[in-house]
């Protein structure tokens, strides 16, 4: 596969995950580039192009492992098998940058997976393979991360715009 | 299938729901409000996910590319291996000239660290260049009228219209306001930084395996003319030393 195809291929998903991985649009622009120039150096072992695009989020999650610093805050988790009482009704803003605030607020074990779903387009397996996780748990956190943001979209306080951060 | 198991599929992957899971629906009329709404919502996180990439990502990437010094699937250990080897070999090299240069005084030792200055300077340039690397792609070339906007916002003016630049916008450089331009010639893109703030007093020559760097005094501050090694910088530098008038 040609490089210069497969950046821009691949060029905005990749930002997209990096941004929501670290939430920080700096650090996510440093990461594309250095994936990009592993993936440069090693192209030559990327034998089939389906799996440009695991191999390209292996490598920035490795990149990203590396400078990865900060301790992530854990959000408390939602009492799933009450989702027959939540389901009921599903009503949530749909303001772009009130999801925003949501999603900064969901723990990275919820976001990671839903962004990869996505933004990515991976299936539950490919979710599963990336993150060393059984299947089982991807299935879980997929449900809870959009539990979550249907609770945290539910609050006012962040229907209001109150402390909104922009982007 | 049950409700309870119909809305757990629907959050695991509500753009792939299994076909027993789109015959629950059609039976059910709470699961079908409560599965449009999901949808709705997540339309909007799709929407919400999908943050601004920024316009120069790929620029900065092609060039960082087109510096890489390797073919793409290099061994890395052959690679390492040569660098190590390489390295030793400039070291040995560096510390012969030095050791023969300190001997026969020609390098006054005490002016070593104006020369660091220097180079940090530089390579303080370069990494403003890299940073704004989607500056040297662009092909549109700026009106006259930018170019002598950014030239006032840091009070110079210009004398006459200069040809070929194809950007112009005003940046902090070490901690400067500057006027940034890019000149297209036939070798390349020259970077040009004016900065009547940031005073030299004399010329700089400066060179790494990507770049090189030429600062020059101007009545008022300095220049910095940064292009590929080896390329004409100089044409550019006289046409803009004779046009900007401080």
């Amino acid at each position: 596969m040609q490089f210069k195809a497969l950046v821009d291929a691949y060029y905005k998903s990749l930002y997209r995950y990096a941004f929501w991985l670290t939430s920080d649009e700096g650090i996510a622009e440093d990461l594309v580039q250095e994936t990009f120039m592993r993936a440069w150096r090693s192209l030559d072992s990327l034998q089939n192009e389906q799996a440009a695009k695991s191999w390209l989020i292996t490598i920035l999650r490795r990149e990203n492992a590396r400078r990865f610093q900060r301790k992530s805050l854990e959000y408390a988790d939602l009492s799933v098998d009450e989702i027959e009482d939540q389901a009921q009704s599903f009503d949530v803003s749909t303001d772009v940058d009130a999801i925003r605030q949501a999603l900064y607020k969901l723990s990275e074990k919820y976001r990671e997976p839903l962004v990869l779903q996505v933004v990515m387009g991976f299936s539950q397996e490919e979710i599963a393979s990336e993150m060393g996780l059984p299947i089982n748990t991807v299935a879980t956190r997929l449900r809870r991360a959009r539990l979550q943001l249907k609770e945290l979209l539910g609050d006012d306080h962040i229907k209001q715009g109150v402390n909104r951060r922009g982007l | 299938m049950k409700c309870l198991e119909f809305r757990r599929l629907a959050l695991e992957q509500p753009a792939a729901i299994p076909a027993e899971a789109q015959a629950h629906i059609r039976q059910c009329a709470s699961c079908k409000q409560f599965y449009q709404k999901l949808n709705t919502q997540e339309a909007a996180l799709a929407q919400a996910l999908a943050v601004d990439v920024p316009e120069d990502l790929v620029a900065k990437i092609m060039l960082r590319q087109s510096f890489a010094p390797e073919e793409p699937g290099a061994s890395t250990g052959k690679r390492e291996r040569q660098g190590v080897k390489r390295g030793i070999i400039s070291f040995a090299l560096a510390a012969s000239i030095g050791v023969l240069a300190v001997m026969l005084n020609w390098i006054p030792l005490t002016n070593t660290p104006v020369v660091e200055e220097h180079g940090a300077t530089a390579e303080l340039m370069i990494r403003h260049v890299e940073d704004e690397a989607g500056t040297l792609a662009k092909t549109e070339l700026v009106s006259m009228d930018t170019f002598r906007e950014t030239l006032q916002k840091v009070n110079l003016q210009a004398s006459a219209d200069y040809s070929g630049i194809t950007f112009a916008g005003n940046c902090i450089v070490d901690g400067i306001l500057a006027a940034h331009f890019v000149v297209q010639t036939p070798e390349g893109p020259v970077t040009v930084l004016l900065m009547p703030n940031h005073p030299f007093k004399e010329p700089v020559d400066y060179s790494n395996k990507r770049w090189h760097v030429a600062m020059v005094p101007m009545e008022k501050g300095s220049a910095a003319f940064i292009s590929e090694p080896g390329l004409n910088w100089q044409a550019v530098k006289e046409q803009m030393m004779a046009i900007v008038k401080v």
